[in-house]
């Protein structure tokens, strides 16, 4: 299937890759694209870099769902998220009263945590995309994952909260925070366990003292986090769902590239195409050869320059092409994309259309 | 730029800075193999899932263990579970009780979610690595540290963290270690920073507000911004529209002159970004041309194009 057919079926896309390979740039386009192709889109992304309102040229579009265009039938939406606030949000939807929402909120730990946190943005990323994709506004969301360390680690965030409050440890490490509680003992009574004692030692009583409260208030929500992560599950592996992994023609991210490709193989969900990025001359039709005869033709004046600059070009093409080849030839499927460099930034919506037709 | 070398290892703590994609981590590791080649102990650190450093030498990984890859040159990868173990372990003397923490989850979640708490015990134990005696008998001790930082787009926060988790634990444990990690970040004998980037609009002005914020949180010692893999032309703008007066539209001829313009436009790009980098910091900016040798999958060359990229710094 073409990725044009699949951007006709497809609901949900999800673009994963490293920093620094035009990742938001290339999740825009896409939803360009689809919003051409007459359907209703939205693209969404956390990057604080601010990418995507640059590359949509538009300039704030802050945890507001915002029209950039429309195109007649189709509409292109955008949304960038601000963690602290949609982590509020979600608080707000599983906490069980309202006091035990405010309890969270007010927590001294969790103001400092829940936009600092590296799983928060990524668990921030997926709870909006699921609930954009419910809200039923929308015929495609667009998501342009964070750039974490590792990328793929977003999609098991919701499972990994769950089992850490799940685990048996942490409710025996809880134990004497609840009794001391219901008894209104404080902070003597936990500092009496030894086991806290230890802790206290490490981070210092009145830290361990946050974040035990922070945990204990949280477990209360852990019914809704368990129901989420699996609901989630689902969507990321429904056929309705595929993955785009955006990459360079460098090494590394080649070799990150291939890993994402295993890791959402592993998962069993669908990637639609793996789209190398920015490459300087590769695929290029003509045989050096051909090339070498058109610049010691040139007149002399021009003959030395041309061919220092052919000599550069082509250093540069072998290194594309070895890659691209290791790509093609570890992914089937004909889904390998280049994509040439463009000779300049994209900061418009007429950028990202040229660099979508290229794209599709 | 010889002097400039000398200048960096002067410290003790090296900080390669810049986001992913800029070639971060084979400068840090050009710096660190042309130490190593001054006769100074060096080691080499990353902290990443997928090793950046090792393959670069050979080597598919070697994890939490310092690795002698060429003389008086060590590679490592961080891990914050060991450096929170040395730590725990030189707080409450017990390695068991260590493990029976560390095992569980959501110490786990704790130790990641107090912002910036792996970052803190890895410059710790950068510094130690480097400071006579500090880690005991048995341990490495090494002239210099060079620290690939990671390229989470957050270089700032990870900087200023020691600041902002010191004012947040306002006493105790945690506030000292902060204070004497900021103490050390800001002396500006024992750490330098190095910010690497490339000659394109957007990375450029990311460089700049990534120096601007981090120069509101703290005064810190900043090396010259080393700007990679700038494209070169040899052809002038006439010479090119003479090129493409004399050859067709279509064709090989149209796709070599559509590269050659495009080269020239990636050579004009690059020259505007750095003059306005120029135009913006005080220190010295380096310009490094794209290297033939390297981002190739073969150790070797990869090697060869470390070689060619500390030729280019001591020359420029």
């Amino acid at each position: 299937m073409s990725l044009e057919e699949f951007l006709n079926i497809k609901k949900v896309l999800i673009c994963v890759g490293s920093g620094g390979v035009g990742k938001t740039t290339t999740s825009a386009s896409i939803a360009v694209k689809i919003a051409q192709m007459g359907r209703k889109v939205m693209v969404c992304t956390i990057d604080p870099a601010r990418r995507l309102a640059t590359s949509l040229g538009i300039k704030n579009i802050e945890n507001q769902e915002t029209l950039v265009k429309d195109y007649g039938k189709g509409q292109l939406w955008a949304i960038m998220l601000d963690v602290k606030h949609t982590f509020d949000e979600v608080v707000g939807r599983y906490s069980k009263t309202e006091e035990a929402r405010d309890r969270i909120l007010n927590n001294h730990y969790y103001q400092h945590v829940s936009g600092a946190l590296s799983v928060s943005q990524e668990f921030m990323a997926i709870e909006k995309l699921y609930e954009l994709h419910h809200s039923g506004k929308y015929d495609v969301i667009v998501l342009d994952t964070p750039p974490t360390k590792n990328t793929i680690d977003f999609l098991k965030t919701p499972t990994l909260l769950v089992s850490a409050f799940d685990d048996r440890f942490t409710k025996w490490l809880l134990k004497p925070y609840v009794a001391a509680g219901k008894k209104g003992m404080g902070l003597a009574a936990i500092a009496a366990e030894k086991l806290f004692q230890a802790l206290g030692k490490i981070f210092g009583l009145q830290a361990l003292k946050d974040v035990s409260e922070f945990v204990y208030v949280m477990q209360g929500m852990i019914e809704g986090f368990r129901e989420r992560a699996g609901v989630i599950n689902k969507l990321i592996t429904d056929v309705s769902t595929g993955f785009i992994i955006v990459a360079t023609a460098k090494d590394r991210s080649v070799e990150e590239a291939l890993f994402f490709f295993k890791e959402i193989e592993t998962m069993e969900a669908d990637v639609m195409a793996v789209v190398l990025n920015r490459l300087q001359w590769s695929g290029l039709a003509p045989s050096p050869d051909e090339l070498k005869r058109l610049v010691a033709e040139l007149p002399e004046g021009l003959q030395a320059g041309a061919q220092k600059d052919l000599d550069r070009i082509m250093a540069e093409g072998q290194r594309e092409d070895k890659n691209y080849r290791f790509l093609t030839q570890t992914i089937p499927g004909g889904i390998v994309q280049r994509i040439p460099q463009f000779p300049q930034d994209i900061h418009d919506l007429e950028g990202l259309e040229g660099y979508a037709e290229r794209l599709v | 730029m010889s002097n400039i070398l000398d200048k960096i290892y002067s410290h003790r703590l090296i900080i390669v800075m810049g986001k992913g994609g800029v070639g971060k981590t084979t400068t840090a590791a050009a710096l660190a193999v042309e130490a190593a080649n001054k006769g100074l102990k060096v080691c080499l650190c990353e902290n990443s899932h997928t090793e950046a450093i090792a393959p670069l030498f050979g080597k598919k990984s070697v994890g939490a263990v310092e690795t002698l890859v060429r003389p008086g040159l060590h590679i490592l990868n961080l891990s914050p579970r060991s450096c929170f173990e040395n730590y725990v372990t030189q707080t409450i003397r017990s390695r068991t009780l260590f493990r029976l923490l560390f095992n569980n989850k959501l110490v786990h979640l704790f130790v990641e979610a107090l912002p910036g708490f792996d970052e803190i015990l890895m410059f710790t134990e950068m510094y130690n690595m480097s400071q006579k005696g500090a880690r005991g008998k048995k341990a490495n001790e090494y002239d210099l540290v060079i620290f690939d930082a990671p390229a989470t787009g957050h270089g700032v926060n990870f900087l200023s963290t020691p600041r902002t988790l010191m004012d947040m634990v306002s006493k105790g444990p945690v506030h000292n270690l902060c204070k004497s990690v900021y103490d050390r970040l800001t002396d500006s004998t024992l750490t330098t920073l190095v910010p690497v980037t490339l000659g394109e609009e957007m990375p450029v002005a990311e460089t700049l507000e990534m120096m601007a914020k981090l120069k509101g949180v703290m005064e810190v010692d900043w090396s010259p911004v080393l700007v990679n893999m700038i494209s070169e032309s040899s052809l002038n703008p006439e010479q090119l529209a003479a090129i493409q007066e004399l050859w067709p539209e279509d064709g090989a001829a149209g796709e070599l002159y559509g590269a050659l313009y495009n080269l020239q436009q990636q050579a004009q790009l690059n020259n505007a970004a750095l003059s306005r980098l120029r135009d913006a910091v005080d220190q010295a900016v380096v310009a490094i041309p794209k290297l033939a040798k390297l981002g190739v999958r073969e150790t070797e060359r990869s090697i060869e194009g470390l070689g060619e990229l500390v030729c280019h710094l001591k020359n420029s």
